[in-house]
């Protein structure tokens, strides 16, 4: 096992778990029974802006 | 290296053994989470299809951003981290038609993809976790 990748990945996870909890939680509280598409656009938003950072990293690597 | 020394050794070697343990528990609890809804970690449970797709979506993300650090830290070559990448655009579409596909009212066709994109991140955590060698 990569301890440190796992440790990263475990963060993230963690993160984005919480994150996502956190809608769910405010959709109930608001008497909704789904979130909003536009809470799914705010996380595929993050998603494109993860995968940039990515791309980034893997073209720097490369050189 | 004195019997002394060396039993500290051992014990410190015994205390490390405990974190890839600790990190495959917690691993474990949090993908058991996503699955079943863990109420009593404080997480809310995914029980519509939004709220897994919600949950994928967001694991997707943190593939990504696991792989972005590891890649900025040496851990994992751009080589690697390409391939990691282009599974995880895979995944990524999936999830994009399954979001898709569940607007359309074709639930089932939809768990379909979800299940398919899901195995495929499952997979990339696996490999992440386990991957040996830097660049």
């Amino acid at each position: 096992m990569n301890v440190a990748i796992a440790l990263s990945l475990l963060i993230q996870l963690s993160q984005q778990i919480q994150q996502i909890s956190a809608l769910i939680a405010k959709a109930k509280a608001e008497g909704r029974d789904e979130i909003t598409e536009a809470d799914i656009d705010a996380i595929v938003g993050d998603d494109d802006a993860a995968r940039a950072e990515l791309k980034a990293a893997i073209d720097k690597a490369v050189g | 290296m004195t019997v002394t020394h060396f039993t500290i050794w051992n014990q410190n070697m015994r205390k490390l053994t405990l974190i890839p343990m600790f990190l495959i528990a917690s691993l474990a609890i949090l993908a058991l989470s996503q699955l079943t809804g863990c109420e009593s970690l404080g997480l809310q449970p995914a029980n519509t299809f939004s709220e897994k797709l919600a949950y994928a979506y967001g694991t997707h993300t943190a593939v990504l951003k696991a792989t972005t650090e590891a890649v900025k830290a040496g851990a994992l070559s751009g080589a690697d981290a390409t391939q990691v990448l282009s599974l995880a655009d895979q995944s990524r579409q999936l999830l994009d038609a399954a979001r898709a596909i569940s607007t359309s009212g074709d639930a089932n066709g939809a768990t379909t993809k979800l299940v398919l994109a899901t195995a495929i991140l499952t997979q990339l955590q696996t490999y992440l976790q386990t991957h040996h060698g830097g660049p």
